[in-house]
């Protein structure tokens, strides 16, 4: 084999626009890039300027997949820099519908984008005659996701009653009831996934092995906690100044490194991290799936993502049943009234952050906030612009154990290589910088 | 006009023809291709007289052909874009813009009005527009994101030779027929008497304001609008932001037009905002 070029161009069944170019001269790789083609929108520019309860319903449309995420972070990060400190049960209400997001959104990455690759389909809407019990389930955890989010949030992609420091409406008994028996009939489907992921075979490889997540040791930390990249913890505040970006010419997204080298966020990460937290259920089909952690393989994260749908499950039922008691307790909930906050009289240090745990990994919101309540700049880093260095060094890695096989079969198994991080190309492509002419 | 030829096939048949159909996705978060997913098994009733040829979101084999119904996503912001916006165009008979990206350009349209003067990165257009810029339009489905329903009734519908009537009526009209108490009159700003109806006062009935999500009307009266939040209490800021966060085009036109007038007039205040007071 001489010099050839394998070129994927506008990749399929991943979230926004890239392609991928690669460069082999004999067995080896001599060039990989991926080309992020997604154009940028500037989110972080258009938040300047605006209210700050405005990045609330802007940052959601950064991502319609992991819109939850987005929308929570981004309050947070408000809130930090205010000093509003919500209740303790906002913040339960928060992580559920958070989790909720994670169901819809692993289901949406395992069964639609993921699963025709591993039965050899184009998309899942082929696979409907021959395998009718997977897409079943598929389209049921996807709806159950979105309940969650419906429920808790008021509308499936961009959640309407999030707020700073409250919920503008609670959900009542009734809605809750249902929604409590869907999820309870749900941990046995998301139990199957972890059975049907887990019987794919997975190549022999390793991936990158820096891996970067949340940890409170206390909980499987998904709102909570400080981020550990390759063991050295750092405050939240100081996420930022720990890692350095690169601008590559080719993407019209930023990659990042810390100390020099490339890390992974997102399920795998987590799992290595925080698996012994994970919920009962969860921690059983761990075992039953026989993934062995601290793993590095990033085609294993497919099993990951389906024991977090587990979790997910049970933490939603373990949250949903103390808001039904205390509905009890204290009678229906009535819809909080949006907060007047006085700013003049507001402590807070004026610049704050938020770092959670998205479907994709972890997610960095900071917003600064003038005397007048609005905003006078932020940044964003998404879970995938941090996953895009070790996307490329995978692949490059990973090909000369394919390169015997036919063209066909290489750039199949580099695709399923990639979308086993499930990249959300759009998300990743807003904080390119601005220059003033 | 080509698509209506195309769709008035389906009627005369007992049975309706199947439409070729793609979905593409420009600048924009994808969400409202997620709404199409989130059908669940309707979609595969969908299926039974569409065809989807193109939907990279969904599948591996994609190929742009000569399509009797193209569904875009996303707004228009690179010189690229416009150029596959447009190889689309001419091989659709009947194009849709679905979600508030496409049909108005939405909230990355929002670069126009806060980076007026930033050095553009090599091919990006001055501005980031709905697709309704660079080609013609055929229906626009709107909402940040669509609403599922809305767009299962369009395509049920061309599929047998129907358009459905595009709303214009504000958000006013639903919050009144669901008897909503008014989030203006609590004093808090909302978009609901500038904004198309059809999503059945979702915001306001979660006691949000409306956020304006499915773009402004073409008669909006934005000024009027604009003074009676400052009558409730909100900063001129603040109503900039509540009433531009989507459709900033039309609202800088107006805002301009209303300052060059110093028009303070309210003489003629719409009956709609009055509707629900």
């Amino acid at each position: 084999m001489g010099k050839s070029i394998i070129k994927i161009d506008h990749m399929a069944k991943i979230y926004g626009h890239a392609s991928l170019e690669v460069r082999i001269r004999g067995s080896k790789v001599s060039q990989c890039r991926l080309h992020i083609e997604e154009s940028s929108r500037f989110f972080e520019r258009m938040m300047k300027g605006k209210r700050f309860d405005e990045a609330r319903r802007l940052a959601p449309r950064i991502c319609g997949i992991c819109a939850a995420s987005h929308n929570i972070t981004a309050i947070m990060a408000v809130e930090d820099a205010l000093g509003i400190r919500p209740s303790e049960r906002v913040r339960q209400v928060r992580e559920a519908l958070i989790l909720g997001g994670y169901v819809q959104s692993h289901a949406l990455h395992g069964y639609f984008l993921a699963l025709p690759d591993y039965l050899g389909y184009s998309g899942i809407l082929d696979m409907a005659d021959k395998y009718p019990e997977h897409v079943d389930r598929a389209f049921r955890l996807k709806r159950l996701g979105n309940s969650v989010i419906e429920v808790l949030g008021g509308r499936t992609t961009h959640p309407v009653t999030t707020n700073v420091g409250h919920f503008t409406n609670r959900p009542e008994t009734g809605q809750l009831d249902g929604l409590l028996e869907s999820l309870e009939a749900g941990l046995k489907d998301a139990k199957a996934t972890v059975r049907l992921f887990s019987s794919f075979k997975s190549p022999d490889f390793s991936g990158v092995r820096r891996t970067a997540a949340l940890e409170d040791g206390k909980s499987y930390a998904i709102l909570s906690g400080r981020p550990v990249i390759a063991g050295r913890m750092v405050e939240q505040k100081d996420f930022l100044d720990s890692i350095e970006p690169e601008e590559r010419p080719y993407s019209t997204s930023r990659f990042v490194k810390s100390g020099g080298r490339e890390f992974v966020v997102g399920p795998l990460a987590r799992m290595n991290a925080n698996h012994r937290l994970l919920c009962g259920e969860a921690r059983a089909a761990l075992k039953r799936s026989r993934l062995k952690l601290p793993n590095h393989n990033p085609f294993n994260a497919n099993i990951a993502r389906a024991v977090e749908m587990v979790h997910c499950i049970e933490t939603c039922i373990d949250v949903l049943r103390k808001i039904k008691k205390e509905n009890k307790r204290s009678g229906e909930p009535g819809t909080g009234q949006p907060a007047a906050y006085d700013f003049k009289k507001l402590g807070g240090k004026r610049r704050g952050c938020a770092i959670t745990e998205a479907p994709r990994g972890m997610l960095y919101h900071e917003y600064s906030v003038n005397r007048d309540g609005f905003i006078t700049d932020s940044s964003i880093l998404t879970p995938t612009a941090q996953n895009l260095g070790p996307i490329e060094s995978d692949v490059r890695a990973f090909l000369p154990s394919v390169l015997g096989r036919p063209r066909q079969a290489i750039i199949s198994e580099i695709e399923k290589l990639i979308r086993s991080y499930d990249p959300c190309i759009s998300c990743a492509t807003h904080f390119l910088d601005v220059k003033f002419s | 006009m080509k698509g209506r030829k195309q769709t008035k096939r389906g009627k005369r048949g007992s049975k309706p023809v199947k439409l070729k159909a793609g979905i593409f996705a420009f600048t924009c978060c994808e969400g409202c291709q997620l709404q199409i997913l989130d059908l669940w098994d309707r979609l595969f009733d969908v299926l039974d007289f569409v065809e989807i040829e193109y939907f990279k979101l969904a599948q591996e084999k994609n190929a742009i052909r000569e399509m009797d119904l193209a569904i875009v996503e996303g707004a228009i912001s690179t010189k690229d874009e416009a150029k596959r916006l447009k190889e689309i165009r001419e091989k659709s008979g009947f194009l849709v813009a679905i979600g508030e990206c496409a049909a108005s350009g939405g909230i990355p349209a929002m670069r126009s009005v806060n980076l007026p003067n930033f050095k553009r990165p090599e091919g990006m257009l001055e501005k980031t527009t709905g697709i309704g810029k660079h080609v013609k339009v055929d229906y626009k489905l709107r909402g940040c994101p669509i609403e599922r329903e809305e767009f299962l009734n369009l395509v049920v519908g061309l599929a047998v030779g129907k358009v459905p009537l595009e709303i214009n009526e504000p958000v006013c009209m639903e919050c009144s027929n669901r008897e909503i108490e008014c989030l203006m009159l609590k004093g808090i700003p909302c978009a609901g008497p500038l904004t198309c109806a059809g999503c059945n006062a979702l915001c306001p009935s979660q006691n949000t304001p409306c956020e304006g999500c499915r773009g402004t009307m073409e008669d909006a009266a934005l000024e009027q609008v604009r003074e009676r939040c400052l009558e409730v209490g909100a900063t001129p800021q603040m109503v900039m932001n509540a009433i531009s966060r989507f459709s900033t085009d039309a609202v800088e036109k107006t805002l301009k037009r209303a300052e060059a007038r110093g028009s303070k007039s309210k003489a003629n205040k719409p009956r709609k905002e009055r509707g629900d007071q």
